[in-house]
Formats: C-alpha cells, structure tokens, sequence
C-alpha cells in the first residue's frame, strides 16, 4: 500500500498517511485554491486503503490514529473534512479501531469548538491535544 | 480622480488615522493579495486569541471577495478591504461589487444569522457542512458567513449601496471584542 505524500504549501497542508508505518498525519494552513482537486486523492487513497486493509491475512489490531494538526481551516475545506472523517468511519466500521487526534493552538478557541462538533455528529473517537505555539 | 495630488494623500491618511484603520487595500484581489494581506496583518500583533480571531474571519472574508471578484472577471470593479482597531473591538470590513440579484440571498443570509443563537448557528451549520453541496473553485461552501458570525461573536453589519441597474456595492463589517 503506497503512503500518500503531499508537500505543504502556503495554502495547503502537508499530507503523510503511511499504512506501512502507521503514521496518519495531516498538518498546516487548509485553503487550497481548488479544494475538490487538492481533497480527492485524499479521498480515493482512504477509500484504496480501506479495501487494502479489508483484505489482508491479519486483520489490523492497533489503533489507526490520525493526527490532524491544522492551524486553520477554510469553510470550503470544512466540507471536505467531513468526507475524510466519513471515510475513517467507514474504516471503523470494518471492524478496524480508529482514533482522531485532533491538535489545536491552546489560544484557538474556535478550532477546539470545531473539533468538539465533528466528534458530535460523527461519533467518531477524538482526543483533543491542546498546543502552545 | 485622474491624478492624485499631495493633498489627497494627506486626507487619506487622515481619514485612516481617525477611523483606526491598519490596514486598507483596494484595487484588484487575488489569491496572492490574500497571503500578502495575512502577511502583514500577522507581523503587526502577536497572535493571541483575538488575533487568531481576527486572522481567520480575513481569511474567510478576503476569499469571499476574491471569489465574486472572479465570478465578474470581464467587468471588474475594485473591491477594498479594511482592517481597523479601537479600544473595544478590532473590525474586518470587505466592500465589493455584487449583482442585484443576489442581494436578496445575502440579505436573508446575515439576518438570520444575526437573529440565530449560537445554537442555532452551529446546527445550522452543521446541516450545511453534512447536506450541502460540494463546494469548488467558483463556488464556496456556503459557510462563510455562518463561520464568521461564530467567531466573532458579535452581530454583522452590512450594506449595499447602488451602482447602477444591474449592481450594488456590498458592505460587510465583522468585528471582534479586543
């Protein structure tokens, strides 16, 4: 299964999921000029690695925890944060152990609030992990 | 005003300085204008939880504008931006042209918005974000302004004034407590 390496830009994060290393990380400014182009093979490599996953001799056992360490994010990213969660659910649902840790600026009170509603409507697992920058 | 004189200036900065103003930009806005007005606003305060605040509403409201500017792109009309300060609250203020058909929308939108509880706000939102239309380049969530009443906490103030049969000029004021 081929990691998913995005390099960071002054718009967008930098994108690190690893199944080989189990290292789930997404981090930086979120406000790509075209969001459906930048999210989509954020989209389709959850979904390859979801069936990846499905598919394998032994199943998985330790917890997928992706890290979402985003300074900021835009309302149209908004949108499609909440696909990538609906696809880490579709993960969970498999049977797999799934975890949100979701990493926010101690003096951003908006971007914990965020956090806390995604975990609302989701029902996914989060853990919140205040930062001082 | 063809040329600008000295005198111009001097009222300019004048009239800057009496409304608290930090930042004023007008001309054309792109994506690049964003990261240089985000640029400046970040060197100028440390980044405290009003600051924060007031970095991610321009952001929001700076998108906003550079998108109705693409949307008129054959018949431009230079938007402005405003970033201003008192004792009690630090204000974002966008102006751009919009067509009068949507001042009906937009109209509706910041009223229930500002006649929302926070509750309110959130649920409303999150229908959005779940049921919405997938936003792309020309076309935002449909959040912006849900977001920014949220973060800032305060009620929005707008207007719109004529420019002529078919456009208006669209004033949005956000401001957050110092």
């Amino acid at each position: 299964m081929e990691a998913l390496v995005l390099e960071s830009s002054s718009t967008t994060p930098n994108i690190n999921f690893d199944a080989k290393n189990m290292n789930f990380t997404i981090e930086g400014e979120c406000r790509p000029e075209n969001v459906l182009t930048y999210f989509s093979p954020v989209l389709n490599w959850l979904n390859k690695f979801k069936n990846w996953a499905i598919n394998l001799s032994e199943p998985i056992d330790q917890t997928l925890s992706f890290h979402f360490k985003l300074a900021y994010y835009n309302t149209s990213s908004a949108k499609f944060l909440f696909n990538i969660f609906e696809k880490m659910k579709a993960i969970q649902e498999e049977g797999m152990k799934v975890k949100i840790v979701w990493y926010y600026d101690e003096l951003d009170e908006d971007l914990l609030e965020n956090g806390k509603e995604f975990e609302k409507i989701l029902e996914l697992d989060f853990e919140f992990v205040a930062t001082n920058q | 005003m063809g040329k600008p004189s000295t005198d111009f200036a001097f009222k300019l900065n004048k009239t800057m300085e009496q409304h608290s103003i930090r930042i004023s930009y007008t001309g054309e806005f792109n994506t690049d204008l964003i990261n240089v007005l985000l640029g400046m606003s970040r060197d100028s305060a440390k980044m405290d939880t009003v600051h924060i605040k007031v970095y991610n509403i321009m952001i929001e409201s700076l998108e906003n504008v550079v998108r109705h500017a693409s949307a008129s792109v054959e018949n431009p009309y230079p938007a402005i931006f405003l970033l201003a300060q008192d004792d009690e609250y630090h204000y974002v203020c966008t102006g751009n042209k919009i067509h009068k058909d949507h001042i009906a929308e937009l109209t509706n939108k910041i009223d229930k918005t500002n006649n929302s509880t926070r509750e309110e706000l959130r649920t409303w939102y999150n229908d959005i974000m779940v049921n919405g239309e997938t936003p792309d380049d020309m076309k935002g969530a449909g959040l912006g302004i849900i977001d920014m009443a949220l973060k800032s906490r305060n009620k929005l103030h707008y207007d719109f004034t004529t420019i002529d049969d078919s456009s208006s000029f669209f004033v949005l004021k956000i401001k957050v407590k110092s």
